[in-house]
């Protein structure tokens, strides 16, 4: 009980550490299979309905991949007119962010990949 | 007018290293023109890439906002997809492409095909409310459930 408590926060703290990054607004993993939202950390924001439509969105586009042969879906990233949102694999799950105009997409992906590096482990 | 189009296409797989195709599909994801190799058909290719981005589309109704490209990163190819009026221009790469030049030659090629179709400005907004009128109201959902529970 208390690994699994450590575990948790282990893993806020990472999420907390992408949320720092300017321009990032709301920060999540999903579960993929069930499409339970595992923790997110944002503002007082309904981001649930969000959230399934990300996990639904990126799981067709993960089985046409798969059907298609063009191989295992690394990362996707949508641009609206202001928003932006990086969805990335992590084994069964998804991390997935929400950034704002003024973020720098290449600053926000940085920190992405080092926190998928810890989150895999803690997962 | 179809020349003009596969020029503007041509030019998009010249400029950039690594394009494998580029095409470009209706509303209904029927390809109009296409420039490159491609080992599927197009036609199932456009229909496929269609319903991806008609599923990213709902995503940005709920941030209230059009979609404006999307990025799809798998281990083997990189996709880029852009509305361009009703129509979208799509372009397959190899996974090592230089993505930020892609992005500015696409950007630049979108505004010619825009002209090009003369796709009208606000296309987008009047798609997203015709979405909006299809996802009913929290009230009217609880209506339609106490009819039946």
């Amino acid at each position: 009980m208390q690994k699994e408590d450590d575990n948790n926060i282990a893993k806020i703290k990472v999420l907390n550490k992408i949320l720092n990054v300017p321009g990032v607004t709301r920060v999540a993993i999903i579960n993929r299979n069930d499409s339970i939202i595992n923790y997110s950390t944002s503002p007082e924001i309904d981001n649930e309905n969000l959230w399934q439509l990300i996990n639904d969105s990126f799981r067709s586009s993960e089985i046409i991949g798969a059907e298609l042969f063009w191989g295992y879906l690394n990362q996707c990233l949508l641009e609206f007119e202001t928003n932006k949102v990086l969805m990335a694999t992590i084994g069964d799950k998804i991390l997935a962010v929400v950034t704002e105009g003024n973020a720098v997409i290449g600053n926000v992906r940085y920190s992405m990949n080092k926190a998928i590096e810890t989150l895999i482990r803690l997962l | 007018m179809k020349n003009e189009i596969k020029d503007v296409l041509k030019k998009i797989y010249r400029a950039v290293n690594g394009v494998i195709c580029v095409f470009l599909i209706d509303a209904d994801g029927i390809p109009m023109s296409f420039y490159g190799n491609s080992q599927l058909p197009v036609e199932d290719l456009g229909a496929i890439l269609k319903v991806c981005y008609s599923s990213y589309f709902v995503v940005g109704i709920d941030l209230d906002q059009q979609i404006e490209n999307i990025i799809t990163e798998y281990t083997k190819i990189k996709i880029y997809q852009t509305g361009v009026g009703e129509y979208e221009l799509i372009i397959f790469t190899n996974r090592d492409v230089n993505f930020s030049l892609l992005h500015l030659v696409a950007t630049r090629s979108k505004k010619i095909l825009i002209k090009l179709l003369e796709c009208p400005e606000n296309y987008h907004h009047t798609l997203k409310l015709k979405e909006e009128l299809k996802i009913p109201f929290a009230s009217q959902i609880e209506a339609i459930l106490d009819k039946f529970l």
